[in-house]
């Protein structure tokens, strides 16, 4: 073609200006459109809007043509020739990882630990729901003997698995250190199933227990926790954690210490800043680069499907694992104990612990079982870090 | 990525030693937190007790 409109290098030009409907097709297309059903779920359903509102947008601006904006920045490139969501990807999420970090940090100070600080039992509840990551792990692994093609490495099996924790930052930071290339469909996959807990869970929860198990009802009201226990329990946990594993650090480290910033209550003004400004911004860059970070030529693959199926069999197993781990100390309990508690032990707060609370109210309108799913639910959030932190251990040398 | 074959003796001494570590550490983590509780529980049970007391002489 000549004249005012002219084609170089395969990119269609008009009036020498680069024209993106050339150069889009049926990859970038689709692509377009997932962004713009995640927009439609964050708005009409108000599934995880915060996450998947972003992670839309960023999507489709991260597959529309010649944007330049994915272009991350690299020594010896001309000055602004780096795109905006390139930079927050590189120094973001793939060489510094600081932004899951700063979100466990908000995550810490907007986390109130009082119910498993008065019900400690609830931290095995939390320990039993992580056994969904590693069978989603070993499945991961189990999908090379059937498709060798499609197989998975190790530490994208680990990547896979963490989805079963129902933690984004976990997923996000775990999966930036150990397999870059799948971050943006995990994170995905865990923000997607953390929406869908109201569907997910309950046929669970119901496969898994009778009706008078879900009716057993339990006392509303735990026991007060004293100021001074709220503020010790961040830093005893920190060094327990972190001296046992300390690849776990970055993120149990920042989950507690925005934690002690909410309970020390001496620095009021920097502990409002990390519940509300700083997460804000860093949700917004975070989820900005994740959306990003799926391109149509790192999606399109056969084994994206596989990494969604992994990472909601990992859910499942998860909820199931801590519904039957429930069974068992409801055995054991001196009190009445519900077995569904153990479904909240999904770090997917507050989500997780409402279900429950509404199931219990379904079955037994004079149970209040929220107080006592939110201990479980917040230990979730500590043991997919470790969990997280563990898997790190195993492939990173700091 | 080609995948390199796996090692499943690895892939569940992974498995293993990951629940091992989690309700090793959830279960430190009760203790000390159960720990602390009783003791603290203690303390406001002696204040109390005390405050009571000083109510009664006075």
């Amino acid at each position: 073609m000549n004249g005012w409109i002219s084609n170089h290098d395969g990119v269609l030009k008009i009036l020498d200006v680069q024209v993106g409907f050339g150069n889009l097709d049926l990859p970038h297309i689709i692509m377009i459109l997932v962004g713009l059903g995640f927009i439609t779920l964050a708005i009409l359903k108000e599934w995880e809007p915060y996450e998947l509102l972003p992670i839309g947008a960023g999507m489709i601006l991260a597959n529309l043509p010649l944007t330049g904006l994915t272009s991350q920045p690299e020594p010896g490139m001309q000055p602004g020739m780096a795109g905006v969501l390139g930079i927050i990807l590189k120094y973001g999420l793939y060489t510094w990882t600081i932004l899951p970090q700063f979100i466990f940090f908000g995550i810490g100070a907007l986390t109130d630990f009082s119910p498993l600080i008065a019900n400690p039992r609830a931290f095995l509840l939390g320990a039993a729901a992580q056994v969904g990551i590693y069978s989603s792990f070993l499945g991961a692994l189990a999908v090379g003997l059937l498709w060798p093609d499609w197989g998975f490495s190790l530490k994208e099996a680990c990547s896979i698995g963490i989805i079963g924790g129902a933690d984004g930052p976990t997923t996000i930071y775990t999966t930036g250190l150990l397999a870059p290339d799948i971050m943006g469909i995990t994170a995905t996959a865990a923000y997607s199933y953390m929406a869908m807990v109201a569907i997910i869970q309950p046929p669970i929860i119901n496969f898994l227990t009778s009706k008078s198990e879900r009716s057993v009802y339990m006392k509303p009201m735990l026991r007060p926790v004293s100021r001074a226990e709220r503020i010790l329990f961040p830093i005893v946990a920190m060094l327990l954690i972190i001296l046992i594993i300390p690849k776990s650090a970055p993120l149990v480290g920042f989950l507690l210490l925005g934690n002690l910033f909410r309970e020390s209550g001496v620095v009021e003004r920097l502990s409002h800043t990390a519940q509300n400004e700083l997460i804000n911004i860093i949700t917004i860059l975070l989820m900005l680069g994740i959306g990003a970070s799926m391109p149509a030529d790192r999606v399109m693959d056969p084994r994206t499907l596989l990494v969604l199926f992994l990472g909601l069999a990992a859910f499942c197993v998860g909820t199931g694992a801590g519904v039957i781990f429930g069974k068992i100390m409801s055995k054991f309990s001196k009190e009445p104990f519900n077995p569904m508690l153990g479904a909240a032990g999904v770090s997917a707060v507050p989500m997780s612990a409402r279900i429950v609370h509404h199931m219990g109210q379904k079955n037994n309108k004079k149970n209040f079982l929220l107080m006592h799913a939110m201990g479980p639910n917040v230990a979730g959030v500590i043991g997919s870090a470790v969990a997280g932190g563990y898997f790190l251990g195993l492939f990173i040398n700091f | 990525m080609q995948p390199t074959p796996v090692d499943w003796g690895e892939a569940f001494r992974i498995v293993g030693g990951g629940l091992l570590v989690v309700f090793l550490i959830m279960s430190l983590l009760a203790v000390a937190t159960t720990i602390m509780g009783k003791i603290f529980m203690a303390r406001e049970a002696k204040k109390k007790a005390e405050a009571k007391a000083k109510e009664a002489t006075a």
